[in-house]
């Protein structure tokens, strides 16, 4: 199955949501993106990272070294409060642009 | 809040980078063993699969970068580093790194006693209100050459002809013997025409000062006291006015005392005080004669009389050498003439033309006494701190005099002495 390229800046929005469901390490917010978009999103999983270290620096997710699931140690993030919040507004932003692309494109 | 965590993440980034960089690192090759992992699991190879895993992560270094970029240090990590690669590049070149600092301190050097000048001489504006409408006549001479003095014919005559001044006043540095005090002493005296002070807007911290009728003639000498002056000699005693000195055996009486502050010796006053006192080791002054330009030159001749023993040749050159002491002695007999002619004409002029003619000074009475009674402002030479309970200086020096500080005022209530 083709893959298509993540559009710019959609990539926040995505580790925010897969945080919204509890917290997760690296890894696993890559496997969850990939899940939940039934694997048709290419992403590269290292640019996870600096991701993850800028959204921590703007306080929307907190991180703490933890034990995953296979006994190995790893980091956690967790969605803040200010974490949620910028997920609902990304939300909101999201489906006004999806209704407006829609509307220029019409049916097909 | 937003604020402070930014702070943290920022000095963190700074001083805790080592740790930053080693938890970096542990995610990143623990997601990347997790991908091989999953390639060894989907049965390639484990060179196969670590290179998949390599390519799905995307370039390591490249991603560590952007990480490191993202801090908000990046900055000063390259001042950091440029300025380590600079001293090692010094270090490397000794030959080299002493001409550089060698010229950067030559060039600092210069460009600070540059600006010392410049804000001297420009920028730091003299201790009197309006010092933008003050300017020195001096007559012409050489540059270094600091007793460019004007003689009393010329500043009669700058004051009679010169209509683009609201006044002049003249002075004269020197020293002098003060007795009268517990002990005599030597003392740097100015001697100034009556309006100095009122041309300069300052009035006296104490008493009055000084008022055309000091000049008249048979009048007794007057005297301000410098502020030090008055600190040292009279412990800042409001009985000092109206006490009577003795300067070069003369009897003045002390009228005033002027505010704290008040420049009676800048710095160019300094440098005039040493040429003073290396003319009076000398005795005599060799320099030349301050030229006047052509002009005041003829007028000082013609009015010069024939006889009199002090007085130089009608033929000599006017850079002939004088006595630098009892120069006013010496012109004495000149400006007398001088005074006479003026007189006058003034008088002369006041009868032809009375209404054009604006009376702003009052009628000279005798223009040789005037300067027989040169009035004095004495100064000490050492600044003394005030002590706490002495009145304070004027607010500062470019406040108008004409509103006198909560000091002085205090003071003259508490005095009987008055405030003129």
């Amino acid at each position: 199955m083709p893959k298509t390229e993540l559009l710019q800046g959609t990539l926040d929005m995505l580790i925010l949501r897969v945080l919204s469901a509890g917290s997760q390490h690296g890894w696993g917010i890559a496997q969850r993106i990939a899940v939940l978009s039934q694997d048709a999103l290419r992403v590269e999983e290292g640019s996870l990272y600096p991701c993850l270290y800028r959204m921590e620096q703007k306080g929307w997710i907190d991180s703490e070294w933890g034990q995953s699931e296979n006994n190995r140690r790893a980091k956690f993030y967790t969605l803040t409060k200010a974490g949620r919040k910028q997920l609902e507004s990304e939300r909101e932003n999201w489906a006004v642009l999806c209704t407006a692309i829609g509307q220029v494109m019409g049916p097909p | 809040m937003r604020l402070w965590r930014e702070i943290r993440f920022r000095f963190r980034a700074l001083f805790c980078k080592r740790a930053l960089e080693a938890e970096m690192a542990e995610e990143i090759s623990e997601h990347l063993a997790r991908l091989t992992d999953a390639g060894l699991a989907a049965g390639l190879s484990p060179k196969e699969a670590r290179l998949a895993a390599l390519k799905q992560f995307g370039g390591v270094e490249q991603i560590k970068e952007t990480a490191r970029d993202q801090r908000g240090v990046a900055a000063v990590e390259h001042i950091v580093a440029d300025f380590g690669y600079g001293l090692r590049q010094l270090r490397k070149a000794p030959g080299f790194a002493v001409i550089a600092i060698l010229t950067v301190a030559i060039g600092i050097g210069a460009t600070t006693a540059i600006f010392s000048v410049v804000n001297a001489v420009v920028l730091r504006p003299l201790a009197y209100p309006y010092p933008g409408q003050l300017v020195t006549l001096a007559a012409a001479g050489p540059p270094d050459f600091l007793l460019r003095r004007v003689t009393p014919a010329v500043y009669f005559e700058l004051r009679r002809s010169a209509r683009r001044f609201q006044s002049f006043t003249a002075w004269e540095n020197s020293f002098a013997n003060v007795t009268g005090l517990a002990y005599a002493q030597r003392r740097l005296v100015r001697s100034v025409t009556p309006n100095y002070l009122a041309m300069h807007g300052v009035s006296p911290l104490l008493g009055r000062g000084f008022q055309p009728g000091d000049t008249a003639p048979g009048a007794h000498g007057v005297a301000i006291l410098g502020y030090e002056f008055w600190l040292t000699q009279f412990g800042a005693q409001a009985g000092a006015v109206g006490r009577t000195l003795e300067v070069n055996g003369q009897p003045c009486t002390v009228i005033g005392v002027m505010p704290r502050g008040f420049p009676i010796g800048s710095a160019v006053d300094r440098r005039q005080r040493e040429l003073a006192e290396r003319i009076q080791k000398h005795q005599r002054f060799h320099e030349a004669v301050p030229t006047p330009d052509e002009g005041e030159d003829r007028k000082r001749r013609q009015c010069r009389p024939g006889g009199g023993q002090n007085h130089v040749p009608e033929d000599s050159p006017p850079s002939a050498p004088f006595h630098a002491r009892g120069f006013l002695q010496f012109h004495r007999d000149v400006a007398e003439k001088l005074a006479q002619q003026e007189h006058a004409e003034r008088a002369r002029r006041r009868r032809e033309n009375q209404r054009q003619r604006r009376v702003d000074e009052p009628p000279l009475q005798d223009p040789v006494h005037r300067h027989q009674h040169c009035l004095l402002i004495l100064r000490h030479k050492a600044v003394t701190k005030p002590k706490r309970d002495l009145p304070p200086a004027l607010p500062a020096a470019h406040t108008p005099p004409t509103r006198p500080g909560p000091a002085l005022r205090h003071n003259s209530a508490k005095n009987s002495c008055g405030v003129s």
